[in-house]
């Protein structure tokens, strides 16, 4: 909040830890301890005890706790993005410029616009966005490629879980606001619709025939994309996996004349894409993007695959494992009435015009080459 | 300083009922409830003779697992000589399902060769039910007149614990098997495995140093080192010295075992693994601003978008969580009304709630709204009482802002408060692990990982580094531990805390100045109280007032007795200055009592309580505490009297016996402002909003020294200066105190006082 925050004022007293007690050696327990050989700076407890390396710093003096009067959550900190508020960081990184620190400033300025672009989608939606850590099996964590193996019933999760890493959120950012960015995160934009449209596909493809092929492409994908991570490989097999199952499962309905044309529709496509997967990965995302609307098609569908269709849109189009809730444009405001109401509202505007850079900059008269 | 000290809490009462099927009356321990046992020596062999003991030819520490198992399968109850039920066999069935069971032989082996046996098994792995009973099979208690202990932190797992193991056992709850709480004893001659609180094991270790009515001891969920299990621990590790018989057990349920062993001289190890699911971890990309806010939304969404299972949200405190609830529930509404979830019910869990709502979160989650309709969910906005305390089943989400309310105690303003805090790494994952009791399950953790590996502390502090250990030294006195700075604690208290203790305790006269326990001493420790209230109590009949004083004793052990609803405070204030006495605090919540017990209230109590703004539950717990108190005083001979209401010292009476516990709880005001100052630590204060004293008292004795960004001292009446000379001498010696305003103003007090005794003697 800055300056506009409440002043919260309190008072020190003259020796708010008591060093007058603390200091004083003629004290009643200073006596006792003494007399029982205890000297000043050692801990208590049994002489040499075997366990006295597993003492905590508590055992030497009390234990000490910062007074949190806020609902600041942990490893915040106070005021840390305001910087971006008051148009200080374009004048910080002009003299970054200025300094020589060229690189320094690029990445500062990078880490800002992620940090924008999650503001953007927090202030839209008012999302949380998670990041898995592993598992924790028996009091461990341990990582997921560790516990894939073993744990079949795992792969179903994991697919909810696929699009939770960072790629996604810019994706997100990048079709609501709609503007072109660069290379690099074309690639990371396009890689689930890739994705979910080859599942699809495999859906139609009857039992396993050609399983080394799904092999092949995915081995493409995870070629050319290799600036994407190891976690999201593991992610992908997995969900490989899953659709097989699911695939042979399907038998049954594709015999019937409509998804048979359906199939070879598709088995068509998903050569064609093939090839131009080789080609050029750039290229291959548009063909997905054209394509991505008709793999909805209903009369292709059979039951399996439409539950398979519901859950797949409510994973990828929103950005986190656990996504929106339906409250709202704007987040959530609990309860606001009156007059609260219209001073929130005012309250947002000014944010909303505070938090955006480019017109923050012209006001500023800062010019920088972003 | 908090000197609230809920009777809820687990240390052990020794008001609790004599058994008086043996009680001879001779001899004093003829009368100690914690002694009956020494009476009953002559009657063991009758006792066992009769009930068909199929276990004769086991020899003690010799037997095998399989000679157990043929035992267990009957068909007479090894233990009673009569026939097993039905029930018994399909219990033992699932019995054997559990996974300590596989390694029963390991065990034997282990607790055979050793004295004392860490024993680690993760949640649902059946330790607490089945161990005992292993032990029971091997040590055979009754073929030489002992009992095996296993005790609880909590009273509630005491209870429970004891009867899911008497119908696993096929016997009476209360005769093989039975338990011993505070209030309440259900234990009999017949007892061998006797479940019991921490608190009251080390009530009866006070009056039988060597536990010998014990052949094993086991520590259950000593991982959570309360106060109790610490001292039981560094008490045991004396007592095995001394009995080699005794065998002790500690089980714990997390991993940081080592530290145990250590402790206990390298003693042997044995895991189990436990039941559990995989839990997966999520964490926030960034930090939170908000951890509350963020709580809320995480909770929304898992309800939007996830499968089914119940959700649990860990909260720091009533009003947060209270708060929470109301939130979830309006949005929730919303969401449901846009169809875009289904049905949510959110319970709150903190400790002072009734315990007939906190049964509700055991209900079901609610069902769709139309058949074939999205699932219903609950969400469950609990303290950390939900992190170990408590296990509800169906949670598969858990939310975790990584916070928690945490005492903390600091010895040189002595400050004993509840603060909010980081939790520790271990507890975080023990609030994962929650999520994985039925299947698998999620965490979500409203912190980033890097926040996870740097900010939070391994393993919580326990709990004798977080308190104010003034009744702990009183008790390790009465325990006949002298040398407090070479007592073997597991983690030593820091030494200011100790010294901090010994000195109240000198002031108090509970200990004279060799460090020696006093005849006051000796009586307050009988007292389940802190020991300013319970000098207070002792000393209250010099002041006619006992009777007065035992009724504010009992509420100030309660929580608080007024409501302010946040709804209706206004009206709440009004209700509140009809009992308000202009002295003070504690005068206020006397005529609140004293309404309480009146004819009028008496006919309708709750809907008085309701009427009048003031908690029902905590009336009642503090009128149950009074009756507690009462009858120790009665067995200690201390006289119930009362100044005549109608005498114009009633009140002054009280209040200088108020002073005669409260002596080191006193504030001066600082000139003509509105800030005081505690006397010798020097902390200027605030009188909290709360009270009913005007500000123009110079002298105030407080209860509770409330620690925010502002300090304030809470339930405070005021004194007389000349008071505190009197009664206190030793406190207020102002020689000793330093230069300044106090001592000024005391010097001034005390020159008057001299004058006016010289102007009585001289007439």
């Amino acid at each position: 909040m800055g300056l506009a925050a409440p002043k919260n004022r309190s008072r020190i007293s003259n020796d708010p830890q008591n060093t007058t007690w603390a200091n004083n050696t003629n004290r009643f327990g200073h006596k006792i301890l003494a007399a029982q050989g205890w000297t000043p700076g050692s801990s208590l407890g049994a002489a040499n005890a075997a366990h006295a390396a597993h003492y905590t710093a508590a055992s030497a003096s009390h234990i000490r706790v910062l007074l949190k009067d806020d609902t600041l959550g942990l490893g915040a900190k106070r005021g840390s993005e305001s910087a971006e508020n008051f148009g200080l960081a374009g004048l910080a990184s002009i003299l970054g410029r200025l300094n020589g620190n060229e690189a320094d400033v690029k990445k500062e300025e990078e880490r800002r616009e992620k940090v924008e672009q999650r503001a953007y989608v927090y202030r839209k939606y008012g999302l949380m966005n998670f990041v898995s850590g592993g598992f924790l099996v028996g009091g461990e964590i341990k990582a997921k490629n560790e516990i894939e193996v073993k744990k079949e019933v795992e792969v179903k999760q994991e697919i909810k879980s696929e699009s939770e890493g960072d790629e996604p959120k810019s994706k997100k950012r990048k079709r609501s606001s709609g503007d072109t960015k660069g290379e690099k995160e074309e690639t990371g934009e396009n890689q689930p619709k890739l994705k979910r449209k080859k599942k699809s596909i495999n859906l139609r493809e009857g039992a396993g025939d050609d399983d080394d092929d799904e092999e092949d492409e995915d081995e493409a994908v995870n070629d050319s994309s290799s600036k994407s991570k190891k976690s999201k490989k593991d992610k992908k097999d997995k969900k490989d996996k899953k659709s097989r199952k699911s695939s042979s499962t399907d038998t049954p309905s594709s015999t019937d004349p409509a998804s048979d044309k359906a199939r070879r529709k598709a088995e068509r496509r998903a050569r064609k894409e093939k090839k131009k997967l080789k080609k050029a990965l750039k290229k291959a995302a548009k063909e997905a993007a054209q394509s991505n609307p008709t793999s909805n098609d209903p009369s292709s569908s059979s039951s399996e695959d439409d539950d398979e269709e519901q859950s797949t849109p409510s994973s990828s189009t929103l950005t986190s494992g656990v996504s929106t809730p339906a409250s709202g444009a704007s987040g959530l405001n609990f309860g606001m009435n009156g007059r609260h109401a219209v001073r929130q509202r005012y309250i947002r505007q000014k944010k909303m015009a505070g938090m955006d850079p480019q017109a923050l900059k012209e006001i500023f008269m800062i010019k920088t080459t972003s | 300083m908090a000197t609230k000290r809920e009777f809820d809490n687990e240390d052990g009462y020794q008001a609790k009922r004599v058994k008086t099927e043996n009680g001879n009356g001779k001899v004093d321990a003829a009368n100690n409830p914690y002694l009956a046992h020494w009476n009953e020596d002559s009657s063991y062999q009758n006792d066992f003779s009769g009930s068909g003991d199929l276990l004769t030819k086991f020899t003690r520490h010799a037997t095998t697992a399989k000679q157990a198992r043929t035992a267990e399968d009957g068909p007479q109850n090894p233990f009673t000589g009569r026939g097993l039920s039905d029930k018994y066999m399909s219990i033992l069935k699932k019995r054997r399902e559990l996974p300590v069971n596989t390694q029963r032989d390991e065990f034997l082996d282990l607790y055979q060769k050793h004295q004392i046996l860490v024993f680690v098994g993760e949640t649902g792995s059946g330790k607490t039910t089945q161990i005992p009973q292993y032990v029971l099979y091997d040590d055979l208690p009754q073929q030489n007149g002992k009992m095996v202990a296993c005790t609880q932190p909590r009273r509630v797992a005491a209870m429970s614990v004891a009867q899911r193991v008497a119908e696993e056992m096929d016997v009476e709850l209360g005769g093989q098997v039975g338990y011993s709480i505070r209030f309440e004893d259900k234990t009999s001659q017949d007892t061998i495995l006797k479940y019991m609180t921490d608190g009251m094991l080390l009530r009866e270790a006070m009056n039988d140093h060597n536990l010998s009515r014990y052949s094993t001891i086991i520590l259950d969920e000593a991982h959570e080192r309360t106060l109790a299990t610490d001292i039981l621990m560094g008490l045991l590790k004396e007592v095995v010295g001394r009995r080699p018989d005794l065998k002790l057990i500690i089980m714990s349920a997390t991993l940081d075992a080592l530290k145990f062993q250590k402790y206990f001289n390298d003693a042997p190890l044995l895991a189990v693994p436990g039941r559990t699911h995989p839990v997966e971890i999520f964490y926030t990309p960034a930090a939170e601003r908000d951890y509350v806010e963020a709580a809320l939304r995480t909770v929304l969404q898992i309800h939007a978008t996830e499968d089914e299972g119940d959700i649990l949200l860990f909260l720091t405190g009533e009003e947060e969580i209270e708060d929470a609830c109301r939130k979830i529930n309006l949005e929730a509404q919303d969401l449901i009304r846009e169809d875009a979830a289904g049905p949510l019910v959110v319970y709150p869990l903190y400790g002072s709630l009734p315990p007939a709502q906190q049964q509700k979160i055991f209900s079901p989650a609610p069902p769709p709204t139309k058949p074939g309709g999205r699932p219903g969910r609950k969400v469950i906005v609990s303290t950390n009482i939900a992190e170990t305390s408590l296990t509800i089943d169906g949670i598969v989400y858990v939310v975790d802002p990584g916070f928690s309310k945490q005492k903390v105690y600091n010895p040189r303003i002595r400050v004993e408060s509840l603060l909010v805090s980081p939790i520790s790494k271990a507890s975080a994952q023990q609030r994962a692990g929650r999520a994985g009791r039925t299947r698998p399950g999620k965490c979500f953790r409203l912190y980033t990982e890097k926040s996870f590996k740097e900010e939070l502390i391994d393993q919580s502090y326990p709990e004798v580094l977080r308190s104010n250990l003034s009744s702990t030294v009183l008790e390790l006195k009465k325990l006949g531990v002298d040398d407090l700075v070479h007592f073997d604690l597991m983690d030593p208290p820091a030494p200011e805390t100790l010294m901090r203790a010994l000195e109240e305790l000198n002031y108090l006269a509970c200990l004279d100045d060799e460090g020696e326990l006093t005849v006051l001493g000796k009586l307050a420790s009988g007292f389940p109280l802190d020991p300013a209230l319970a000098v207070m109590l002792i000393t209250s009949p010099e002041f006619y007032c006992s009777n007065e004083i035992l009724s504010l004793t009992a509420l100030l052990s309660v929580p608080q007795v007024f409501v302010r609803p946040a709804n209706n405070r206004k009206r709440a204030d009004e209700m509140k200055e009809l009992f308000t006495h202009p002295d003070g605090d504690h005068l206020t919540m006397l005529n609140v009592y004293h309404a309480f017990k009146s004819e009028q209230a008496q006919e309708n109590p709750k809907q008085w309580c309701h009427d009048h703004f003031l908690s029902f539950r905590a009336l009642q717990q503090a009128d149950n505490v009074r009756l507690q108190l009462k009858r120790i005083m009665e067995r200690e001979e201390l006289e119930l009297m009362s100044t005549p209401f109608e005498n114009k010292k009633y009140y002054e009476n009280i209040r200088r016996a108020l002073v005669a516990g409260f002596f080191m709880q006193v504030a001066k005001r600082e000139g003509s402002g509105k800030t005081y100052m505690t006397v010798k630590d020097d902390q200027s204060v605030l009188l909290h909003p709360s009270t009913v004293l005007a500000q123009s008292d110079e002298w105030v004795v407080y209860n509770e020294f409330v620690l925010t960004t502002k300090n304030y001292i809470r339930t405070v009446t005021a004194v007389k200066p000349e008071w505190l000379l009197d009664i206190a001498p030793n406190y207020y010696d102002i020689s000793a105190f330093k230069k300044g305003d106090i001592k000024s103003a005391l010097q001034r007090v005390s020159t008057k006082v001299a004058r006016k005794d010289a102007e009585k003697g001289r007439r």
